[in-house]
């Protein structure tokens, strides 16, 4: 196998889609960058020359037609939505079902059009964009849950390729500056308060970095993982809240 | 993060604590290469400029003198060993304690020496070489035990290490070609699949994984780094009926 050249990137537009569209670009490789957002892409597509491709990553005959002229030979499958941070039981059915529907409908969609032919070309390398949220209990059912599954994909999909020489890679970050949080909640002053975290974050570049990293490892390494997060953010600890009814105290 | 200058390194005279002492020196870090055999270590500190430090992680009691005035800004937790790998009912207890002996006392140990100084100079990284045996079920009791202890102490410990600003990153390969199957496996087992027809990694690609998270920027934490083979993957199901339970 030489050294994978054609890459493909969905949720370019913003974000740690951007980020990573830069960093791979500044690598050398050939870069279609691909989401909703036309403008936005074009502007990006001028700057670092990168390819343009408008297109939504649930529109499944965009995505065959997208993938039939691109082939390409590392597909990072970034394209990813946050929302039910304000609980399970306050999420919309929209934002569930739409949720679901780009975090793991999409992915498995796209590896399922993408795979044959890089079977069939005997190289590939998919990376997919899972999160912290995915390995320790947050209170996200339906984000962490989703990334769970992405988590859980990659893995899977690790042993049904063994034996073809493609390579999957699960990226999996903390805190990132991006956008995320603008539309993951509803209400504004929550938006604003979930935003504020009074740390050094991880930048989109930091994890253009990590997927670079990854990429451009020899053939014979498949860096599976990659868990990057800000030095200053953490997981885990305990939470005791009493209930009146069970402890008698609150 | 640039102001990470120096590192002790353990389990240095072979392998990927070798190829991590190589891999840093190049960076410019200052690096004490901690293990028993001093023909190695005298020869890597020709070859690298590292300063030799010839002590035994698993004796504790002399560790406290051996690490006194060393004063690393990167610790490497490197040294390990697989006695016991071929099952825990051909393992003896000396393979037990050599094996949590080393790959968890020790790493523990070491880490509770210089840590009190990294929070003090307010800079500082654990880098602990783990392994996939210790995330997923491999067949692999005594040594995948040991190394999913390591798995948990990398976790727990950045919380403990929480706004201190030490970062902790595990390292979790595949095969490696190092002496580890060597040492591991006794002459007799001969079944066991100690040579694989696969390109295995080599400890320099280790080595790289470890120099990505420590040249890291100062607010990046890269916690978990998973790699293997390409031609390697873990899991699969196993059904194995029980003849004589069939009645």
């Amino acid at each position: 196998m030489t050294k994978l050249k054609t890459a493909l990137i969905t949720g370019a537009s913003s974000g740690i889609g951007e980020g990573i569209v830069r960093v791979l670009c500044e690598a050398g490789l050939t870069v279609h960058a691909l989401a909703r957002r036309a403008e936005k892409l074009s502007a990006l597509a001028k700057e670092t020359e990168c390819k343009a491709h408008a297109a939504d990553v649930t529109d499944q005959d965009a995505m065959a037609g997208v993938l039939d002229v691109v082939r390409p030979e590392i597909l990072v499958l970034n394209a990813g939505r946050g929302a039910g941070f304000d609980g399970i039981a306050n999420s919309s059915p929209k934002d569930i079902s739409s949720t679901v529907a780009t975090n793991v409908e999409a992915t498995l969609m796209l590896l399922h059009l993408a795979l044959p032919g890089m079977i069939e070309r005997g190289r590939g390398h998919i990376v997919t964009m899972g999160s912290v949220a995915a390995l320790y209990p947050s209170p996200s059912a339906l984000y962490g849950g989703t990334k769970a599954a992405v988590k859980q994909i990659a893995e899977n999909l690790r042993l049904e390729l063994c034996g073809t020489g493609i390579r999957v890679t699960d990226i999996r970050p903390g805190r990132v500056t991006s956008e995320f949080y603008d539309t993951a909640v509803d209400d504004p002053d929550k938006a604003a308060a979930a935003k504020n975290t009074g740390i050094r974050e991880l930048s989109p570049i930091d994890i253009g970095n990590a997927v670079r990293f990854a990429v451009m490892a020899p053939p014979h390494v498949n860096v599976s993982t990659i868990e990057v997060q800000p030095l200053e953010q953490t997981y885990g600890g305990l939470k005791i809240d009493p209930v009146a009814a069970i402890s008698g105290n609150s | 993060m640039g102001n990470l200058a120096s590192a002790l390194v353990t389990g240095a005279s072979a392998g990927i604590g070798t190829a991590t002492v190589r891999a840093l020196t190049a960076e410019g870090i200052q690096v004490w290469a901690m293990a028993r055999r001093t023909d190695r270590l005298q020869a890597l500190a020709k070859e690298t400029g590292c300063i030799p430090l010839v002590a035994d992680v698993q004796d504790g009691p002399a560790l406290d003198a051996a690490l006194d005035g060393i004063t690393p800004d990167i610790l490497v937790n490197s040294a390990g060993l697989g006695a016991g790998i071929t099952g825990l009912l051909s393992a003896s207890r000396e393979d037990l304690q050599t094996t949590i002996g080393t790959n968890v006392t020790a790493l523990l140990d070491i880490t509770r020496i210089v840590l009190p100084g990294m929070i003090a100079r307010k800079r500082g990284h654990i880098v602990n070489i783990g392994s996939v045996a210790g995330l997923y079920p491999i067949n692999s009791v005594v040594y995948g035990g040991s190394k999913g202890a390591v798995h948990l102490i990398s976790q727990n410990l950045r919380l403990e290490l929480r706004g201190t600003g030490v970062r902790v990153t595990e390292i979790n390969p595949g095969r490696v070609t190092t002496e580890f199957m060597e040492v591991a496996v006794p002459p007799d087992a001969a079944s066991f699949p100690k040579d694989l027809p696969i390109k295995s990694m080599t400890a320099e690609d280790i080595a790289d994984a470890v120099t990505y998270a420590v040249t890291a920027p100062g607010h990046v934490n890269v916690s978990m780094i998973e790699m293997q083979p390409t031609e390697q993957s873990f899991g699969t199901i196993q059904f194995d009926p029980l003849e004589w339970a069939n009645d």
